[in-house]
């Protein structure tokens, strides 16, 4: 009861409770009543974690200071959490797959893990979170297997555990270089030596590698192909947010200097080739896979901007996931149409969907930075608040990249309008009318109230 | 908050703007009863933009009905607005131009809600940019403006489909980037010489960047109204855009979208940059008469009807903007008259190419002839809106063609002669049309004996004539409001040649 009482009094407590419960979910394969329940229950789980989240106005060390938790990581939590319960949501009604305990399980460990990882601000914990983290994802991406789909997952294995290799070497060398693995006096020892400078890279590369950053993933898209379409918008946003924050902490420790430089170079070619990428791809699914890399390129790019681009970058996550997602949930209903989601599977979608199309327009508009919709606030946001700490080329690229999004845009808008369609009927269902429709409503009210957002944001 | 509720700009961009936001949500209305309920609101908005010119004050100078609010405090982006004459005027014909774009909207199909939404957005934004004291509000507007551009001819367009509109909207997205670059820079540089980092116009009309910094920027964002203009090189867009594009979007295109190019030029660029300006004034002024010869000489040579009234259009928009850096008192007037004239007899020349169009569904000038016969009130409506381009007095045309020529030939003696040779050119091309459309032979048979114009395409046409005669017979009003905007950009140049001590 003590115990309880404890947890119950820090913001951790809906990080326990998932985990707990996602171990129990586990069980309905020996408790067979339960089995086809597990999703619901997951759901109830999530929302009750959801509202176990509260704002205290100040931060909490745990775990001998190896996470301190805010009120900016509850926010964070917030988005982890809506999204997780928006996955399980769209996983119970996708047609496609009966999933199981198993894969409710590993959505809900990774989430929390990710959770837990967002607040670590020691190296080794942050380590921990991420491998548990990346290990959940790898089992979402396997579960279902077909012949393509297990070369491709095979090969995505190999690469996550070459990356673990390499980070826990790293994280080696820098144990025997540093009496504390914390972030936060990382950053008062002043520019490493050259050992552990590598160390650091290293570890930077492998985390960058979870984030999805360029080049080091570049098997992100094609997993991303393989996968069903509710894995797909989860392991597309949610599973990349402890990697960003974990690289954000990382970056904080070279404020200056040649890594710095480096840093930005890649985050600058990782916004701007996910985009080219994304223009060059007719298959719909590599198409917003690669996005989402280019999503990871503006975060990364928004570090350069001081502390309100990192206001911007959260207020960012979950605008793009909200996108993501719609476009998901009308992808998937487009499946039972159309076998492989090339472009063309949209053609003629408006005509037969306005309002699903308006919707459709609404997260494409937000991906691509296109006004009135609040991408484009937030990117020329990122673009000036960079500039304005002095940064003018990594400005200028991100305006190119942002560029470059608005060509994939205009396509996808016009088979929507212009084209004609090959079907008859292009019906999405029900469920999936819900999931676009509150993610276009809460695009809308985000439109309306960034400013009140940004400003709460940067507040706390 | 009730200052801003009873600023009439905020209320002739809120009117559209809440009404596009409401469209998408009312249920099924059919298309007759939604185009009445647009058009009455679009009536409302006129009502607006007449309090507000009403309201206007010429005699005062600098901006008037001003307001400011804080939008995105981090980075000192404001939501300011206020309106010096010009913008008061274009405001006004933005609001007019809405009107009659939805009057002709009958023969709008399918999406009809998302049209009315998108006209209803491009009024509201516009609206917005032409009261801009803000450059990231004025950016925003004008990126707003893309989408539903692209639509109009995407979506609702008639033949070819999406070759024009696409290629409007690359270049519109790639102008758009330099524009953000340019912005970016402007405000960097400012912040770099005052420590205040800012997207007021006022305040940065006062910046002192250096000239080589200044002729960068005017270049970047110079390129992004000059597409929208549309300047030789820049202007393949607008024929193809124009002949694929409907009626309304035409109107609009002509009406609205091309006059916000010529109100960058006043507002953001001349203003801001005047030293750039006056280095790069002679260049422009080159451009600008290689454009009107080159799009005379265009026009002269196409018989698609559409397309060669976008060649007379970009000819003598690029007549406005030659009057406008040359930086000549009486010829910067001239401009911005021209640039009003223009929109109005354009917006006249789209609707009697689309009268054609819904009769015969043919834009093909060989195709008719003698039209004077069978259709005696479409021919004098031909011929008076094409003459109110060139120089005949009482027409638009005549006094902001002097205006420009007097004006420009005390600092281009030579370009005016050239600009001269283009007008003579224009005024061939013109002829030509005339015959071959009213009074040639006939080109097919069953284009004989077309009916004349309807009630409908009537009283649209008829309030854009009588604006041709006023501002042609009445210059006075015009541009005793455009006086302001014409003196600050002469201020601005008078405080460079000051410094320099160089006179033209």
């Amino acid at each position: 009861m003590q115990v309880y009482t404890a947890l119950a009094g820090t913001t951790i407590c809906p990080f326990f409770i998932i985990l707990c419960a996602s171990a129990v979910l586990l069980l309905p394969g020996i408790i067979k009543p339960l089995r086809g329940l597990q999703g619901y229950i997951s759901i109830c789980i999530s929302l009750i974690s959801l509202f176990c989240l509260r704002f205290t106005g100040k931060s909490i060390s745990l775990f001998n200071n190896a996470f301190i938790i805010d009120d900016k990581s509850v926010i964070i939590w917030f988005v982890i959490l809506f999204f997780l319960i928006v996955t399980l949501f769209v996983s119970i009604n996708n047609k496609e797959n009966n999933y199981g305990g198993k894969y409710y399980f590993c959505l809900l460990t990774s989430s929390a893990f990710l959770m837990l990882a967002v607040t670590s601000v020691n190296l080794i914990s942050a380590f921990i979170c991420l491998e548990i983290a990346g290990m959940c994802t790898y089992k979402l991406t396997s579960i279902y297997k077909n012949v393509h789909m297990v070369k491709i997952v095979k090969k995505f294995r190999k690469i996550s555990i070459f990356y673990s290799i390499i980070s826990f070497i790293s994280l080696i060398i820098l144990g025997f270089s540093y009496d504390s693995l914390n972030t936060n006096s990382l950053y008062y020892y002043g520019m490493p030596g050259a050992m552990a400078t590598m160390a650091f890279i290293m570890f930077a590369v492998s985390v960058m590698f979870k984030a999805g950053a360029l080049p080091f993933n570049l098997i992100f898209a094609g997993v991303c192909d393989v996968v069903s379409l509710p894995v797909l918008s989860y392991i597309a946003t949610v599973s990349r947010i402890g990697a960003i924050f974990v690289l954000y902490k990382i970056f904080t420790i070279f404020h200056y200097g040649v890594v710095f430089n480096l840093f930005f170079v890649i985050a600058i070619a990782t916004a701007l080739f996910g985009e080219l990428f994304a223009l060059l791809q007719n298959n719909l699914k590599k198409l917003f896979a690669y996005t989402a890399v280019a999503h990871t390129g503006y975060c990364l790019t928004a570090y350069m901007g001081g502390e309100y681009a990192m206001s911007l970058l959260i207020a960012s996550m979950p605008l793009y996931f909200a996108s993501l997602f719609g476009i998901c949930a009308v992808l998937s209903d487009l499946k039972h149409y159309e076998k492989s989601l090339f472009t063309g599977a949209l053609n003629g979608f408006a005509n037969q969907n306005p309002l699903a199309g308006l919707c459709m327009g609404i997260f494409l508009f937000t991906i691509a930075g296109i006004p009135v919709l609040p991408g484009f606030i937030l990117k020329f946001n990122i673009a000036a608040s960079v500039m304005k700490t002095g940064y003018m080329l990594p400005a200028l690229f991100s305006v190119f990249a942002s560029l470059i999004s608005s060509f994939y845009a205009l396509r996808i808008i016009s088979a929507m309008y212009i084209e004609e369609s090959s079907y008859k009927e292009l019906k999405i269902s029900s469920s999936g009318k819900i999931v676009v429709y509150m993610m276009a409503i809460i695009l809308v009210l985000s439109t309306v109230f960034l400013s009140h957002m940004l400003n709460y944001i940067s507040g706390l | 908050m009730t200052e801003l509720f009873s600023n009439p700009i905020f209320i002739c961009m809120a009117i559209p703007a809440v009404f596009c936001l409401v469209i998408p949500l009312i249920p099924q209305l059919s298309k007759f009863t939604l185009q009445k309920v647009s058009f009455s609101v679009s009536l409302a908005v006129i009502a607006s933009a007449i309090w507000l010119t009403y309201s206007y004050q010429p005699q005062n100078s600098g901006f008037q009905f001003t307001y400011t609010v804080q939008w995105i405090k981090q980075l000192n982006i404001n939501y300011s607005i206020g309106v010096d004459g010009f913008g008061v005027l274009l405001i006004l014909l933005t609001s007019f131009f809405t009107t009659i774009a939805i009057a002709l909207s009958r023969h709008i199909k399918k999406f009809t809600r998302l049209y009315y939404a998108c006209l209803f957005l491009l009024e509201a934004a516009t609206i917005g940019l032409f009261s801009s004291l803000d450059l990231f509000m004025f950016y925003f507007l004008w990126e707003v403006s893309l989408p539903p551009v692209f639509f109009m001819a995407g979506i609702w367009g008639t033949q070819l489909r999406l070759a024009g509109s696409k290629l409007f909207f690359l270049l519109s997205a790639l102008c758009s980037a330099l524009m953000e670059i340019a912005i970016l820079w402007l405000v960097y540089e400012n912040y770099n010489l005052t420590g205040v980092w800012t997207f007021s116009i006022l305040q940065l009309y006062n910046s002192d960047i250096n000239t080589l910094t200044q002729i960068s920027l005017f270049i970047l964002l110079g390129i992004s109204f000059f597409v929208r203009i549309p300047l030789f090189p820049f202007h393949m867009w607008f024929p193809a855009f124009s002949g694929e594009s409907p009626a309304s979007g035409n109107i609009i295109l002509s009406g609205f979208i091309i006059p916000a190019g010529i109100y960058g030029i006043v507002r953001v660029l001349l203003p801001m940059f005047p030293e750039g300006g006056a280095v790069l004034s002679p260049y422009i002024s080159f451009l600008c008469v290689l454009t009107v010869i080159y799009c005379s000489l265009m026009a002269w040579s196409k018989h698609n009807f559409k397309k060669l009234a976008a060649y007379l259009i970009s000819a003598n928009t690029a007549l406005a903007v030659f009057g406008i850096v040359s930086l000549n008192m009486y010829a910067v007037r001239g401009g911005v008259l021209h640039c009003l004239g223009v929109a109005v007899s354009s917006a006249a020349l789209f609707i009697l190419c689309g009268c054609l169009q819904n009769r015969t569904g043919s834009v093909i000038m060989d195709d008719y002839g003698g039209l004077a016969v069978f259709m005696p009130k479409y021919s004098i409506a031909m011929i008076i809106t094409l003459f109110s381009f060139m120089i005949i007095p009482c027409l638009s045309g005549f006094v902001a063609n002097i205006l420009i020529l007097v004006g420009t030939f005390s600092v281009y003696p030579w370009l005016t002669g050239f600009a001269l040779i283009g007008i003579l050119l224009f005024a061939v091309c013109v002829l030509n049309i005339l015959h071959s459309l009213l009074f040639g032979t006939v080109g097919k048979k069953e284009n004989m004996n077309l009916p004349d114009l309807n009630y409908h395409e009537y009283l649209c046409l008829i309030p854009l004539i009588i604006l041709m005669f006023v501002l042609g017979a009445a210059p006075d009003f015009p541009l005793k409001y455009s006086e302001n905007s014409a003196e600050h950009l002469m201020n601005a140049q008078t405080k460079v040649q000051d410094e320099t001590g160089d006179y033209k």
